[in-house]
C-alpha cells in the first residue's frame, strides 16, 4: 500500500522534533565524530578531567604545566565527540498489515518520528524493515526525505522473522546505539531471542509494542475459519462466549509475555495503542525511553 | 430394451407427491450457515486457547465415552433378548345401539316433553361410551329394527343420525330384537334405548350379557282407545291404558254430540245421533300425555234421501213449501194421502207426517212426525176440545230438534191441551202440556209437535228454524243403514283389498297418497301410521275408511330404572415390544459416541 511521506511525519511536526535533543549517551560511538559529545574518553576536543598517567598514554597529553607546578605527570583527558547510531527494526509482517495495515501505519509513523530525530541530530539511522530488509543507513538532516521515502513505500507481507532480520540489519562487532523495535510481537518466543541478540550486541534497545484491540476481539456464536494471515494455515472452530473470552485472555496474556521478557532483558518497553495520536505518542515514547533529554 | 419415459408408469403414484422435497432440499442448503472465513495474526495463540480448553473436558469426555459405550452394550444385549411389557387393558368389541323411535315414545314426560328426546339424549350419551370401547351401529326400533348408521368409531356420523331422526312411528318389535341378538357375532352386544318395559314373554331372551335394555324418559301414565266397534246405532268403544276416569265425546264440527265416562281398561258403548253426520269424531278428554290415541275418526254411511208420506185432508201450503226446499227429503219420492188411506202405504215411505189428524185406531208400524195429530197407544194425549194459547215454559236447549229454535219468538194461539205419559222424551213443555216431543212404542217411533204447521195457530212456520226442526225430526226417525259401516282401522295396520280396489288412498281433500306396500305374506296392504279418513279410490262410491291408532306400543309402561351405563367389554392383555425404545436409544447413544470420537479426532 502506497503511502505519501507527508502521510507519515508532516512538516509542522517535524519542527517540533527538531527542539528535542537526542540522549547523546545512548547513542554509541560511529564512524566519524559528530555533534554529539559521550562521555566516552577519546581523543575529543572538550577537556574533561585529569588523571595520573600511566605507561603507555600518549606522552602528547601530558599536561606539562602541570607537571612543573605538583611534580607529577597528569594527562589531560578529552570527551570523544561520536556520530549517534540509531537502528530502527519496524515489523513489516503481514499481520502487522491487518486490517489495512493499521498497526504497520502506526509503526511506519512512529519511525518516521524517530528517525527523523536522529537525523536531525546528526546520528547515523539505519532503517530496516523485516522481513526481506537488511536496511539502509541515513547519515544526516538532508536525508530525511530519503528516509521517509524508505518507510512509505514499504508493504506487509510475510511472516516476522525476528533474529534472521536483526542479524542482518546490525553491522559486525560490538556496535553502541539505540535499536528500536517496532512490532506486533506475534511470535512464539522468537522476539525474546532477537531482543537478546540486540542486547548481546551492545544496543540500548526499545521494544514498541504496536496493538490493536481488535485483535483480541471476536464474534461468538459463529463457525469461524480462522486463517493465520502470516502462515495461511486454518483451523475451523465455532466460537462460543467462553472461547472469546479464552481468546481475549489469551492475547493478554501474550502481551504481558512480551512486557515481561523486555523487562527481563532490560529492554524498554511500551505499549502502543494504535488509535493514539501519533504526535503524543511520539513524544511520551522519547522522553519515557530518555531517549531525549 | 431401455423403455421410453411415455412407457413408464407408477404403480403407486402418490409417492410422486414426495418429489416436492427437492426444493426443499435446496432451500435448506441456501439457508444453512455459512463458515465466515477470519484473519487472525497468530494462529497458535487460537490453538493455544483450544489445547486448553480441551484438555479440560477431555477427562469429561471420556468419562461420558465410556457410559456411552456401557449402555451401547447393555442395549444390545436387551434387543437381543426380546424385552416387552404386557399390560391389562379395557376389552373393545362392537356395540349395536337400537333407540326406540316407535310410535310410543311421543308420549310426553314428566316435564311435558316427548320422550323421545330423552331416549335421544340417553342414547348420545351411550354413544360416547360405546365408541370409547370399539365400533357402534346405530339402529332404530321402528317396525322391525332398522339400520342408519353401520359399524363406525366416529361419533359424529351416529350423532348425525341422531340429529335427524324422522318422525317417530311404527310398532316397537321385540320379536325383531330378539332376531337381531341371533345376528350378531358374540364379540358384539346390543344396547336398546327405549322408555319402555320390553313384552314379559321376550324378558327372558332378552336378559342376555349382550342384550341391554337402557330406559329413557318418564312417560305420563295415559289412556287411549284401542278398539272401535261400529253397531247399528252407535259404537263401542274399548279404552285401555292407566289414568283416573275420562269423559268419551263425540264431536261433530267441534260440537259435542254426546258424551259417556269411561275408565281405562273398560269398553263403553255411545249412541250416534242422528245428526252425527258422516265423519264425526270420538276424543277421550281431557287431553293426556299421549293424545294422539285419545281421538278416533269414524267414518259413517251416507244417509239417503227420506221418503216422506203426508197425511193430511187440509191444504198445508207451509208444509208444501218446506219439502221442496229440503236437502234430505226426496220429494219425488215422496206423496200425499188422506187420513183414511194412508195406512196401506205406511210400509213404502220412511216417515209419515201426520198433520192436524186424530186417528181413531193404533198407527200401523213405522216413523211418523205428529203435527198436532193423535193416536191411540201412543205416550201422549191431546184433547182437540180444549184449544187455547199456549207458551214454552220448559225446554231442552241441547236437544237437536230445538238446537237452533228461538223460543221466544215462538207465539202460540191455538193448541190442543196435551198430556205425557209414560215413555214421552219432552223436549219442549209448554203451559198447556209437551209441545215437542218424542216417543216411541213397539210399532211405532214418532215426534210430536203440538202445533199445526199454519201461523193462524203459532208464529212456528215463520221461523227460520223451523225446517231445520222437521229435518232433524225426520232425520231421528230414519234409521241407518242395516250395515254399520266401515270399522275403525289401526294406524299401521292391515287393508284388505275388496275386488276392484286399488292399493292407493286418497284424502279427503282428493289428494292421492302413496301406493300402499304388501305385506310379505300378501295378506293385505299395510294401512299409514297418521291416522284420519281416506278413500279407497276417486270415484265418489269410493269405499271410506277411518285409520286411528289404536293398540299402538307403548303400553303397558313401567317406570324407568333411570340412566345406565354401558358394562364394558373384557379386559384383555396387550404384550408391547420394547424394542423400538430400545432402537432409539441405541442409535442416540451411537450417534452421541461417535460425535465424542469426532471430538476426539479433533484434539
Amino acid at each position: 500500500m502506497a503511502r505519501r511521506r507527508s502521510e507519515l511525519l508532516d512538516v509542522e511536526f517535524l519542527s517540533r522534533l527538531e527542539r528535542l535533543e537526542l540522549n547523546v549517551r545512548k547513542l554509541s560511538a560511529g564512524e566519524r565524530r559528530g555533534d554529539v559529545a559521550t562521555r566516552r574518553r577519546g581523543a575529543g576536543t572538550v577537556f574533561r578531567d585529569y588523571r595520573a598517567y600511566v605507561i603507555g598514554d600518549d606522552p602528547r597529553f601530558i599536561d606539562w604545566n602541570a607537571y612543573l607546578r605538583l611534580d607529577d605527570l597528569q594527562v589531560k583527558e578529552f570527551e570523544v565527540e561520536e556520530t549517534p547510531r540509531l537502528l530502527l527494526l519496524v515489523d513489516r509482517s503481514a499481520s502487522m498489515g491487518l486490517r489495512e495495515e493499521a498497526k504497520l501505519d502506526q509503526a511506519l509513523k512512529l519511525a518516521a518520528a524517530i528517525g527523523a530525530v536522529g537525523l536531525i541530530r546528526n546520528a547515523a539511522v539505519t532503517c530496516t524493515l523485516f522481513p526481506g530488509d537488511e536496511g539502509p543507513t541515513f547519515r544526516s538532516r538532508g536525508s530525511i526525505l530519503r528516509f521517509l521515502e524508505h518507510l512509505a513505500t514499504t508493504e506487509a507481507r510475510g511472516a516476522a522473522r525476528f533474529l534472521p532480520s536483526f542479524q542482518a540489519a546490525t553491522p559486525p562487532g560490538r556496535g553502541l546505539g539505540i535499536a528500536v523495535v517496532l512490532s506486533d510481537f506475534f511470535d512464539t518466543g522468537q522476539h525474546a531471542a532477537a531482543l537478546r541478540f540486540l542486547r548481546h550486541k551492545g544496543y540500548v534497545t526499545h521494544a514498541l509494542h504496536l496493538v490493536d484491540p481488535r485483535d483480541a476481539r471476536v464474534r461468538p456464536g459463529e463457525l469461524l475459519e480462522l486463517v493465520d494471515v502470516e502462515t495461511g494455515r486454518t483451523l475451523r472452530q465455532r466460537v462460543d462466549r467462553g472461547l472469546a473470552a479464552a481468546y481475549r485472555e489469551a492475547v493478554a496474556e501474550h502481551f504481558r509475555t512480551v512486557e515481561s521478557t523486555c523487562r527481563s532483558l532490560q529492554v524498554f518497553y511500551a505499549r502502543v495503542d494504535i488509535e493514539d495520536p501519533v504526535e503524543r505518542a511520539v513524544v511520551d515514547l522519547l522522553r519515557r525511553g530518555a531517549m531525549v533529554g | 430394451m431401455i423403455p421410453s419415459l411415455s412407457d413408464i408408469q407408477f404403480s403407486d403414484p402418490a409417492w410422486l407427491d414426495a418429489l416436492w422435497g427437492l426444493p426443499v432440499i435446496v432451500a435448506l442448503y441456501l439457508m444453512r450457515r455459512r463458515t465466515a472465513r477470519v484473519f487472525v495474526p497468530h494462529l497458535p495463540i487460537w490453538e493455544g486457547v483450544l489445547e486448553r480448553m480441551r484438555s479440560r473436558s477431555r477427562w469429561l469426555r471420556t468419562l461420558l465415552s465410556i457410559l456411552l459405550q456401557l449402555l451401547i452394550f447393555t442395549t444390545a444385549v436387551l434387543l437381543l433378548a426380546g424385552p416387552y411389557a404386557e399390560r391389562d387393558v379395557g376389552g373393545e368389541g362392537h356395540t349395536v345401539i337400537v333407540v326406540d323411535r316407535s310410535l310410543g315414545v311421543r308420549v310426553r314426560g314428566a316435564g311435558g316433553a316427548p320422550v323421545s328426546e330423552a331416549v335421544l339424549e340417553q342414547a348420545r350419551e351411550l354413544i360416547s361410551q360405546a365408541v370409547a370401547s370399539g365400533s357402534a351401529s346405530l339402529a332404530f326400533l321402528q317396525d322391525g329394527v332398522r339400520a342408519r348408521v353401520t359399524a363406525t368409531r366416529d361419533p359424529e356420523r351416529l350423532f348425525a343420525a341422531l340429529d335427524d331422526p324422522g318422525a317417530a312411528r311404527g310398532r316397537r318389535d321385540w320379536d325383531a330384537v330378539a332376531a337381531l341378538r341371533v345376528a350378531v357375532g358374540p364379540t358384539s352386544r346390543i344396547v336398546v334405548v327405549t322408555p319402555f318395559a320390553p313384552d314379559p314373554g321376550l324378558g327372558e331372551a332378552l336378559r342376555d350379557a349382550q342384550v341391554l335394555v337402557v330406559r329413557a324418559g318418564t312417560p305420563q301414565p295415559q289412556a287411549g282407545v284401542v278398539g272401535v266397534h261400529r253397531e247399528a246405532d252407535g259404537v263401542k268403544v274399548r279404552v285401555d291404558g292407566s289414568g283416573p276416569e275420562r269423559q268419551l265425546v263425540l264431536r261433530r264440527d267441534g260440537v259435542v254430540l254426546t258424551d259417556v265416562g269411561v275408565k281405562p281398561g273398560s269398553e263403553v258403548w255411545i249412541r250416534i245421533p242422528a245428526d252425527a253426520g258422516s265423519a264425526p269424531d270420538l276424543v277421550l278428554e281431557p287431553e293426556d300425555g299421549f293424545p294422539e290415541d285419545d281421538r278416533v275418526p269414524l267414518v259413517l254411511p251416507e244417509r239417503q234421501r227420506i221418503r216422506v208420506l203426508v197425511v193430511t185432508d187440509t191444504p198445508t201450503p207451509w208444509l208444501d213449501a218446506w219439502f221442496k226446499a229440503s236437502a234430505v227429503i226426496d220429494v219425488a219420492g215422496s206423496s200425499r194421502t188422506r187420513s183414511t188411506q194412508f195406512r196401506e202405504w205406511v210400509d213404502d215411505y220412511d216417515v209419515t207426517i201426520l198433520v192436524d189428524d186424530q186417528q181413531e185406531l193404533p198407527l200401523p208400524r213405522g216413523r211418523y212426525v205428529l203435527l198436532a195429530s193423535g193416536a191411540p197407544d201412543l205416550p201422549i194425549a191431546r184433547d182437540v176440545r180444549r184449544i187455547g194459547a199456549s207458551e214454552p215454559v220448559k225446554t231442552r236447549r241441547e236437544d237437536p230438534l230445538v238446537r237452533a229454535l228461538d223460543l221466544s219468538r215462538w207465539e202460540i194461539e191455538k193448541v190442543a191441551r196435551t198430556r205425557a205419559r209414560a215413555g214421552l222424551e219432552v223436549v219442549v213443555d209448554g203451559s198447556t202440556g209437551p209441545l215437542i216431543s218424542r216417543g216411541s212404542t213397539d210399532e211405532v217411533k214418532f215426534v210430536d209437535i203440538a202445533v199445526r204447521p199454519d201461523p193462524a195457530s203459532s208464529t212456528l212456520p215463520l221461523l227460520a228454524a223451523f225446517p231445520l226442526m222437521l229435518e232433524a225430526a225426520l232425520v231421528e226417525l230414519v234409521a241407518r243403514e242395516r250395515e254399520a259401516g266401515p270399522p275403525v282401522l289401526a294406524a299401521g295396520g292391515t287393508l284388505a283389498l275388496l275386488p276392484g280396489e286399488e292399493p292407493v288412498l286418497y284424502t279427503p281433500g282428493g289428494a292421492a297418497l302413496p301406493p300402499l306396500a304388501e305385506l310379505p305374506d300378501a295378506t293385505g296392504y299395510r294401512l299409514p301410521e297418521r291416522p284420519g279418513r281416506y278413500w279407497l279410490g276417486d270415484s265418489d262410491d269410493a269405499r271410506r275408511i277411518a285409520v286411528a291408532l289404536l293398540d299402538h306400543p307403548g303400553r303397558p309402561m313401567e317406570p324407568p330404572a333411570g340412566a345406565q351405563s354401558l358394562p364394558g367389554f373384557p379386559e384383555r392383555t396387550v404384550r408391547a415390544s420394547l424394542r423400538w425404545a430400545l432402537l432409539w436409544v441405541l442409535a442416540a447413544a451411537l450417534g452421541l459416541e461417535w460425535w465424542l470420537w469426532q471430538l476426539r479426532g479433533t484434539d
